[in-house]
C-alpha cells in the first residue's frame, strides 16, 4: 500500500532497531545479521537503545508540477542528513531525540525525557511546507505590511487605453508578460511543549503548549465590484503571517475505581497582517465607478477558552458512568475596516456600525455515558451528548457597497448563526454465541439552528449490526443503518430575500432518508496468509428537495491479501473500487416581477449528474534478509479517478435553445508511485543504501488544466476582449518525478 | 430569527450531576489513596518478581517456561518497574494473566490462566483498562470501537509489537486503520490531501485527528466537542466567529470538505461551481449551467476556483460591507 511505501525508510528504521537488538541476543538473531560483539552486552533488564542517523545524496530529476510533487515534501537535490535517532535508558530515565530532514523545509527536530513514573516532558519542531505552485505569476510587489502594488505606469497605461477595446486588450495581454513569475508556497513551524507530571500514583498533572507560525504566500482572489473592464477579479499571492497557540492544563485523579479531571484550554489566534491593499490593475484614479486600489480584511485575530471537567465511575455489574462537561467561549474583536478606500466613494461610504467586530459565542458541550456488561451475554450503552454554540454577536446593520464600486440602498443584516444539537445514542449487543454478537442501536438527534431554513430538524437513526471476531480463521463485521431526518420550522422567507427558489434545500440539513450497509471480511486460512475484503453501499434521499441536491449514491469494495510465507518475505496486494454518484436540480430565472416570470417557469429547470469513480490499487513486497545482509522493499500504489458532471434539460427547455449544450470534459487524476529501497549492512553498524522514487502524476481538469487557463490569462479571452478576472497562472498540471536517495546509515 | 440562549436548567442540572459524581468518587476513592500511599510504591517496584499473594507464582517463574514472551515485553513501558503504574511494578505478567499458582500446579494447564489472545474482546480490554483508566482511554467502554468489538489486542500487541510507539501489531498506525478503514485510507491517494503518509508520518497520523479509544466528540476527534472545532484547531483562522457568518461553514465543515482527501481542489467534496450550486439556486445572480461553452469563454464563474474567484471569503468575513457576498 501507498501508505506502507512511503514510510518505508521509516520502517527500515524499525528492522534496524530490531535488528541490532537481536544482535544482542544471540540465541535468536538470525545467521545473517550482525555479531551480538558489536554491541555492549545488557547490564539491566533493559536493552541500551540505539543511535541511528542517515546521511547522503538526494538527487532529482521531475518534470511538470514540481510544487504538486512536493506539496508538503522538500525534494531538493543535495545532501541531507535524516532520521537521526538518539536513544538513552536506564531503569530510571529515558531520553530520545530525534532529528528529519536537517535543513530542509520539512525539517523536525524533537526530544523527550522520561524521569520513569514521575515526569515526562517532550518538545519538538516541526516544520511543514506548503508548495502551492511554480507556474505562478504577478505583477504585483509586496511592499510589507500587507501593501501589494503595480506599477503606477502599468495601472495608468491600461487606464488609458481599457482592455474591453481591442487595443487595450493587447496592452492588458502585454502588461501582463511582463509579470514576475514567484514560486508560491507557505510554510508552517510548529512547536511543541507537553509535560505531564505524576505527583502521586493517581494524580497527573498535565501542561501542553503548541505554538504554530504560518508564513509565506496564499492563492487569493478579490475583485473591486461588478463593472466589467473596470471592476477586474484579480488572484494573486497574499501575504500570510499569524500564529496560533494553544495552552492545556489539566489535573487529573484516577484510580481504578474512577477518574476526575478539571483541564483549561485557550487558543489565540494572532493575524500580523491584519489587511492586504492590493492595486487595481486597470486603474491608477479613483473614480466612483471603480477604485485603484482595494482593501480587504485577513482572517482576523481571534481567541477561545474552555473549562472542562471529565469524571467517570466505575459501578457494579461491570458498569461505568461519566460525565463530561465544557464551558467555553470563542470571542474575535477585530477592529473593523473602512467600507472602501475608494476616496470617489469615501463620502457616500456608510459609516462603521461600530468600531470592532464585537463577535462572540458561549460554546457548552456535555457528554454522559452509561456503559454495561451484566453478563458475557449483553453489552449495554447509552450515551447523550449536547452541544450549544449559542452566538452572542450583534447584529450589524449596513447599507449595501460591494466591493468599492456603488453604493446600494438595500440595508443587509448580519446572521450570527447559532446551533443547538441534542444526540441521544442507545446500543445493545448480545452475544448470540461464542462467536456471534448481534448488535442494535438507536440515535435520535434534535438541532436547533437560527438563520437556516429549517429551526429545527429531528433525525431518528435505527441500526444492527452482526459481528464475528472470535474465530481465528475469519473475522467479520457487517453493519446497516437506516435514517430519517425532518426538518421543521420551514422559513421560505430566508430563501425569499436572497432570491433563491423557494422549493430550495440546504442538504445538509434538508429532509432525508439514508440507508447504509458496510460489512468487512477476514480470512485466514492459514498462519501467513491473510485475505480481506470489504462492501459498502450508501444512498441518501432528499425526499422534499425541489432544488438543490436530489439524491446520491456511495458504492464501495475491496478486496486484498497479506502474504508472509516467513519473517522474510512479506507481499501486501489491494485492491478498491469508490463510486458515487448524485443530481441536484436547478432553475435558470430572473427575480419575479410583474414583467418576468421565469422565476416560476419550469421549462427552465436543467440538472446535474455527478458520477464520480475511483481506483486503488496498491502492492508490497519485502525481503528481509534473503539475501546475506540485505532488506529489499519494494512498494506501488496507483489512484486513476474519472469524474463527469453531466447537465440534462427537459426537451421543452427554453434557456439554452439558441446555444447548443456542449458537456464539460470528464475530469480524470492519475496518481502513481512506485519506489524501491535497498540496504545492504556492510559492518554490523554501517549499511549502505538506495531508494528509488518514481511518482506520476496525469490530470485533465476542465477548469483548472492548462488547457484553459495556459498563462496569466484574462478572462473572456476568447472574446477578443476583457471582462472579468486577471489570474495567476495557478494550474493543475502533470509531473514526473524520478527522486533517489543514495545513503549511509550509522548505528552506535 | 431568534437567537438560542443557553439553558440555564440544563446548566445547572449538568454541574449538580457533575458534582455528584465528583463527589462520589473523591469519597469512595479517598480510603484507598490512604491504603496506598505513595511511599510504599518503591516496594512494590523493588521487587516485581517476588510471589506477593497467595496464588501469584511471579514472574521468574513464568519465565522458566515462556522465556520467548519476554522479547516483546522487556525493554517496553509495561517493564519499567520504576514506574508504579506498570505490571512489572505490581505483579509482573500475572497483572495482566492473572495468578498463575494453579497454571503451575496443573502443569501449564492453558485454562487455568487468562491470555488475552484467547479472552473475549471485552474481557482483555477490561484487563487492559485497570491501568489504562486515563483521559485518553476513559471513553474506549461504549465507544466506536467498543460497539463493535474492536478489542485492544485487535490493534495492539503487548509481545510481539513492531511499531516504535503504542506497541502496535502493524509498523504504522495508517497500517493498522487500513485493515478497516479501507476506503478512508485510500483517500490519502486522491490529488488533494492532509500531509499523511508523506513524511514517514512526521507531519501528520490518522491519530493527529483520531483518538482510536474514543473521545468526547464525535467521529471520536480527538479535540474539541464538534467536528468544526476539532478542524479549527490547525485552521484557527477560519474559527471566527465572524461579522458574516457563512452558517452552512459555521456548523460543519465536512459538508463542503473531505478531510481524508478528495480529487478536487482544497479537498471539496464536489467540483466547483457545481458544490455551491447545490444548495445556491439564486435568481439575481442566476443559476445556470456552466459547460463547455462556457469553460471555452473563460467564464470566471466556471474556471479557475470558479465561485471562489469572487467570493474569497467562503468562511466568513468581517468586512463591514463587502463580508455580506464574502467577496472580501
Amino acid at each position: 500500500m501507498r501508505t506502507r511505501m512511503s514510510i518505508l525508510i521509516g520502517a527500515l528504521l524499525l528492522v534496524f532497531s530490531g535488528a541490532a537488538r537481536a544482535q544482542q541476543q544471540p540465541s535468536t538473531a538470525p545467521s545473517t545479521t550482525p555479531t551480538a560483539t558489536a554491541v555492549p552486552a545488557p547490564t539491566t533488564p533493559f536493552s541500551p537503545k540505539l543511535g541511528t542517523v542517515d546521511f547522503g545524496f538526494r538527487a532529482d530529476s521531475t518534470s511538470g508540477d514540481r510544487s504538486r510533487y512536493q506539496r508538503f515534501r522538500d525534494l531538493r537535490q543535495g545532501a541531507y542528513v535524516d532520521r537521526f535517532k538518539f536513544d538513552k535508558e536506564t531503569e530510571d530515565w529515558v531520553f530520545d531525540a530525534r532529528a528529519n530532514n536537517v535543513g530542509y523545509y520539512d525539517q523536525r527536530y524533537s526530544a523527550s525525557y522520561q524521569n520513569i513514573g514521575k515526569l515526562k516532558i517532550n518538545g519538538e519542531w516541526n516544520q511543514v511546507p506548503l508548495f502551492i505552485s511554480s507556474s505562478t505569476a504577478t505583477l504585483y510587489k509586496d511592499t510589507g505590511n500587507g501593501r501589494m502594488v503595480i506599477d503606477d505606469a502599468v495601472q495608468r497605461s491600461l487606464q488609458n487605453a481599457p482592455p474591453t477595446t481591442a487595443a487595450g486588450y493587447n496592452g492588458l495581454l502585454t502588461a501582463l508578460s511582463g509579470a514576475d513569475p514567484y514560486d508560491l508556497r507557505a510554510r508552517r513551524d510548529i512547536g511543541l511543549f507537553n509535560l505531564a507530571y505524576s505527583m502521586n500514583q493517581a494524580v497527573d498533572l498535565k501542561f501542553d503548549v503548541r505554538n504554530s507560525n504560518r508564513s509565506g504566500y496564499n492563492l487569493m482572489s478579490f475583485g473591486f465590484g461588478t463593472s466589467p473592464g473596470l471592476s477586474p477579479v484579480v488572484e494573486f499571492n497574499t501575504p500570510t503571517d499569524d500564529r496560533t497557540t494553544d495552552v492545556k492544563a489539566n489535573l487529573e485523579f484516577a484510580n481504578d475505581r474512577g477518574l476526575l479531571n478539571v483541564g483549561y484550554n485557550a487558543s489565540w489566534f494572532a493575524q500580523h497582517i491584519p489587511t492586504v491593499q492590493f492595486d487595481n490593475p486597470l486603474r491608477v484614479d479613483d473614480i466612483s465607478g471603480g477604485p485603484s486600489s482595494g482593501l480587504t480584511p485577513m482572517w482576523p485575530s481571534n481567541e477561545t477558552f474552555a473549562v472542562t471537567m471529565n469524571g467517570s465511575y466505575k459501578l457494579p455489574a461491570r458498569s461505568r458512568a461519566s460525565a463530561f462537561l465544557s464551558f467555553g467561549q470563542w470571542n474575535q474583536n477585530a477592529s473593523l475596516v473602512a467600507p472602501t478606500v475608494n476616496s470617489a466613494l469615501i463620502a457616500v461610504a456608510p459609516p462603521l456600525e461600530r468600531p470592532t467586530a464585537e463577535a462572540k459565542a458561549d460554546v457548552t458541550s456535555m457528554v454522559y455515558t452509561f456503559n454495561s456488561r451484566p453478563s458475557e451475554f449483553l453489552w449495554l450503552n447509552a450515551r447523550y451528548r449536547y452541544f450549544d454554540y449559542a452566538n452572542k454577536t450583534p447584529i450589524y446593520d449596513t447599507l449595501a457597497l460591494v466591493g468599492d464600486w456603488a453604493l446600494g440602498t438595500a440595508v443587509w443584516e448580519s446572521e450570527p448563526a447559532s446551533t443547538k444539537r441534542k444526540t441521544l445514542d442507545l446500543d445493545g449487543q448480545i452475544a448470540a454465541s461464542r462467536h456471534f454478537d448481534v448488535g442494535f442501536g438507536y440515535t435520535r438527534e434534535d438541532a436547533d439552528r437560527t438563520y437556516r431554513i429549517y429551526e429545527k430538524t429531528a433525525e431518528d437513526i435505527y441500526r444492527v449490526n452482526f459481528d464475528s471476531v472470535a474465530n481465528q480463521y475469519v473475522t467479520f463485521r457487517t453493519k446497516y443503518e437506516h435514517s430519517r431526518r425532518d426538518g421543521s420550522g420551514f422559513d421560505e422567507e430566508l430563501l425569499a430575500e436572497v432570491g433563491e427558489q423557494p422549493d430550495t434545500r440546504h442538504y445538509d440539513i434538508a429532509n432525508r432518508t439514508r440507508d447504509r450497509v458496510t460489512a468487512t471480511l477476514f480470512v485466514t486460512p492459514g498462519k501467513y496468509v491473510t485475505f480481506n475484503t470489504s462492501f459498502g453501499r450508501g444512498k441518501d434521499e432528499y425526499t422534499e428537495t425541489g432544488f438543490g441536491l436530489r439524491n446520491n449514491d456511495n458504492n464501495t469494495w475491496s478486496a486484498g491479501a497479506d502474504v508472509a510465507p516467513n519473517e522474510r518475505v512479506i507481499f501486501g496486494l489491494n485492491y478498491a473500487e469508490e463510486k458515487y454518484t448524485a443530481m441536484q436540480y436547478s432553475r435558470t430565472a430572473n427575480p419575479l416581477s410583474a414583467t418576468d416570470v421565469t422565476f416560476n417557469d419550469p421549462t427552465r429547470d436543467w440538472w446535474t449528474d455527478q458520477d464520480d469513480h475511483v481506483k486503488t490499487f496498491t502492492a508490497s513486497a519485502d525481503f528481509l534478509k534473503c539475501l546475506p545482509k540485505t532488506d529489499i522493499r519494494l512498494g506501488f500504489d496507483t489512484s486513476y479517478g474519472d469524474a463527469t458532471y453531466v447537465y440534462n434539460m427537459k426537451p421543452e427547455q427554453k434557456v439554452f435553445t439558441t446555444i447548443p449544450l456542449t458537456q464539460v470534459t470528464p475530469l480524470k487524476n492519475n496518481l502513481t508511485n512506485g519506489r524501491a529501497d535497498i540496504q545492504y549492512f556492510v559492518r554490523p553498524n554501517i549499511a549502505i543504501g538506495a531508494t528509488y522514487l518514481y511518482e506520476r502524476y496525469i490530470v485533465d481538469d476542465f477548469a483548472l488544466g492548462a488547457q484553459t487557463l495556459n498563462s496569466l490569462a484574462p478572462a473572456n479571452a476568447s472574446n477578443g476582449g476583457f471582462a472579468s478576472a486577471i489570474y495567476s497562472g495557478y494550474l493543475y498540471q502533470d509531473y514526473r518525478a524520478n527522486t533517489g536517495w543514495f545513503r549511509v546509515t550509522f548505528l552506535w | 430569527m431568534g437567537r438560542i440562549t443557553r439553558p440555564l436548567g440544563t446548566i445547572t442540572a449538568a454541574i449538580g450531576l457533575w458534582i455528584a459524581v465528583m463527589v462520589t468518587v473523591s469519597v469512595s476513592a479517598a480510603p484507598r489513596q490512604n491504603n496506598a500511599p505513595a511511599t510504599k510504591v518503591p516496594e512494590a517496584a523493588a521487587a516485581p518478581a517476588t510471589p506477593q499473594q497467595p496464588g501469584y507464582v511471579g514472574e521468574e517463574t513464568c519465565l522458566t517456561c515462556h522465556e520467548d514472551q519476554k522479547k516483546g515485553y522487556h525493554g517496553s513501558p509495561h517493564a519499567r518497574t520504576a514506574n508504579p503504574r506498570t505490571p512489572a511494578a505490581k505483579k509482573g505478567c500475572e497483572s495482566c494473566h492473572g495468578p498463575g499458582q494453579a497454571h503451575v500446579d496443573g502443569g501449564g494447564d492453558k485454562t487455568k490462566i487468562k491470555n488475552p489472545a484467547t479472552m473475549s474482546l471485552r474481557d482483555a480490554n477490561a484487563a487492559c483498562l485497570t491501568c489504562h483508566n486515563r483521559t485518553s482511554h476513559d471513553n474506549f467502554a461504549g465507544g466506536k470501537h467498543d460497539g463493535r468489538n474492536v478489542g485492544c489486542v485487535t490493534c495492539h500487541s503487548v509481545h510481539a509489537p513492531k511499531s516504535e510507539k503504542a506497541q502496535l501489531k502493524t509498523e504504522t498506525i495508517s497500517e493498522t486503520c487500513v485493515q478497516c478503514h479501507v476506503r478512508e485510507v485510500n483517500k490519502v491517494h486522491k490529488s488533494s490531501h492532509m500531509p499523511v503518509g508523506e513524511n514517514n508520518g512526521n507531519k501528520m497520523e490518522c491519530t493527529t485527528c483520531h483518538n482510536p479509544h474514543g473521545s468526547n466528540n464525535v467521529k471520536m476527534l480527538k479535540e474539541g466537542t464538534s467536528i468544526t472545532e476539532a478542524c479549527a484547531t490547525c485552521h484557527a483562522e477560519k474559527r471566527g466567529p465572524f461579522l458574516w457568518e457563512h452558517a452552512v461553514g459555521r456548523e460543519n465543515c465536512v459538508t463542503c470538505h473531505d478531510p481524508h482527501g478528495s480529487n478536487n481542489e482544497r479537498m471539496l467534496v464536489a467540483k466547483l461551481p457545481m458544490l455551491c450550486q447545490r444548495c445556491h439556486i439564486h435568481s439575481r445572480h442566476p443559476a445556470t449551467v456552466y459547460d463547455q461553452t462556457q469553460i471555452n469563454n473563460r467564464s470566471d464563474r466556471a474556471v479557475g476556483r470558479a465561485c471562489v474567484n469572487c467570493h474569497q471569503m467562503i468562511h466568513g468575513s468581517n468586512h463591514p460591507t463587502s463580508g455580506k457576498v464574502f467577496m472580501r
